[in-house]
C-alpha cells in the first residue's frame, strides 16, 4: 500500500520528528518553569482538581513539574526520545482525564479562591483541546519514532 | 510494542529523578512545603484561632481608622487585579517574604483585618492562624471577602 508506507515515511521523517520533538519538548519545559518556582500556588490548583486528597497534593506539586522539565529537556536535546515521549503523552492523557472529569461533574477549575494567573479561566473544553493538540507530537515520536541506535 | 523494557527502565528513571529534584528542591526552597499536608488547604483554623468577624459594614466604618491595616491573603496577581482600598497584599504562598517586608507596620498597627475570596477560600484564616503564631494577636477576619465586597457594589482599587 503506497499511500500507506507514504504516510509512515512521512510520519517518521527526520525533520518532523525533529519538530514534534522541539515542540512538544519546549511546551513542557517551558509549562514546567513556573509551577517548580511557585510548588505552592501548584499544590493548590492541583487540589483544586478534588482528585486527590488534599492531603496528598504535595508530593505531585513537587515532582510533576520536574518530570515535566526532565522529559522535555530530554526531548529537546534527542535523548531518550521514545520515553520522554511516552511520559509527556501520558502526562497529556491524565490532565486530559482530569479537566474531563471535572468538567463533566462541574466543578470550576477557575474558582477565584485558587486561581493565580489569567489563564485558569479559560474553559475546560478549550483546554482539553489545547491538551489533544499537543498530544499529537508526543503520539507521532511514539508512534514513528525511533531513539538513536534502535534497530529496524 | 508501546512499552519496550528499555522505555520502561528510562520513564522509572525519570521519575526517580524527578522525585529526588523535587524533594531536593523543596528541602533547600526558603519556603519549603509540608509533604503530607497542604497548608492553605488544611482545615482551618477559625476553630484553632480565636478571631473576630466583621462585615462589610464594619470595614467601612473602621476600615480607614488609624491603626487599623486591611490585609488581602489571596494571590499577588488577583491582587492587582483588584481588592479592597487601602488593603496590603499578603499573599499566602509567599508569607515569610512578604511577611518580612510588612513586619515593621503589621506589628504596629493596633488591629490587622484579614480577607480572601470568599467564604470558601482557606487563605484569610490560613493567615490568621501564621500572623498568630508569629505573636499578632489583634486579628479580625473578613470572611465574606472580595466576593461580598464588591457584589455590595462597594468600590475595589487597582
Amino acid at each position: 500500500m503506497p499511500l500507506k508506507s507514504s504516510l509512515r515515511g512521512m510520519l517518521s521523517s527526520a525533520w518532523l520528528q525533529a519538530l514534534c520533538r522541539l515542540v512538544l519538548g519546549g511546551i513542557f519545559i517551558y509549562a514546567s518553569l513556573d509551577k517548580i518556582v511557585h510548588p505552592g500556588e501548584f499544590a493548590r490548583i492541583i487540589a483544586n482538581y478534588a482528585i486527590l486528597p488534599d492531603h496528598l497534593v504535595t508530593l505531585p506539586a513537587l515532582v510533576l513539574p520536574w518530570l515535566e522539565m526532565l522529559a522535555g529537556l530530554f526531548l529537546v536535546a534527542g535523548i531518550w526520545r521514545r520515553s520522554s515521549a511516552l511520559w509527556l503523552s501520558l502526562l497529556l492523557l491524565f490532565f486530559i482525564l482530569a479537566l474531563g472529569v471535572n468538567a463533566l461533574r462541574g466543578i470550576d477549575v477557575s474558582c477565584g479562591c485558587f486561581s493565580t494567573s489569567a489563564a485558569d479561566t479559560e474553559n475546560a473544553w478549550i483546554l482539553i483541546f489545547r491538551d489533544l493538540l499537543i498530544l499529537i507530537p508526543g503520539l507521532i515520536i511514539v508512534f514513528f519514532g525511533r531513539d538513536r541506535g534502535d534497530r529496524d | 510494542m508501546i512499552f519496550t523494557r528499555k522505555n520502561l527502565w528510562q520513564m522509572l528513571a525519570m521519575a526517580a529523578a524527578s522525585v529526588v529534584l523535587g524533594l531536593g528542591a523543596n528541602f533547600v526552597s526558603r519556603e519549603p512545603l509540608p509533604l503530607w499536608r497542604q497548608p492553605a488547604l488544611a482545615p482551618t483554623a477559625a476553630t484553632e484561632v480565636p478571631v473576630g468577624e466583621v462585615d462589610a459594614d464594619f470595614l467601612l466604618q473602621a476600615g480607614h481608622a488609624p491603626g487599623t491595616l486591611l490585609l488581602d491573603a489571596r494571590a499577588a496577581a488577583a491582587y492587582e487585579a483588584g481588592h479592597i482600598p487601602g488593603a496590603l497584599s499578603l499573599p499566602l504562598e509567599r508569607f515569610a517574604a512578604a511577611f518580612a517586608e510588612l513586619e515593621p507596620q503589621l506589628r504596629t498597627a493596633g488591629m490587622l483585618v484579614l480577607y480572601c475570596s470568599d467564604r470558601a477560600c482557606g487563605d484569610s484564616p490560613e493567615l490568621a492562624r501564621r500572623l498568630w503564631a508569629k505573636g499578632l494577636k489583634n486579628l479580625l477576619l473578613y470572611s465574606g471577602g472580595m466576593e461580598d465586597w464588591s457584589g455590595r457594589g462597594h468600590a475595589v482599587e487597582k
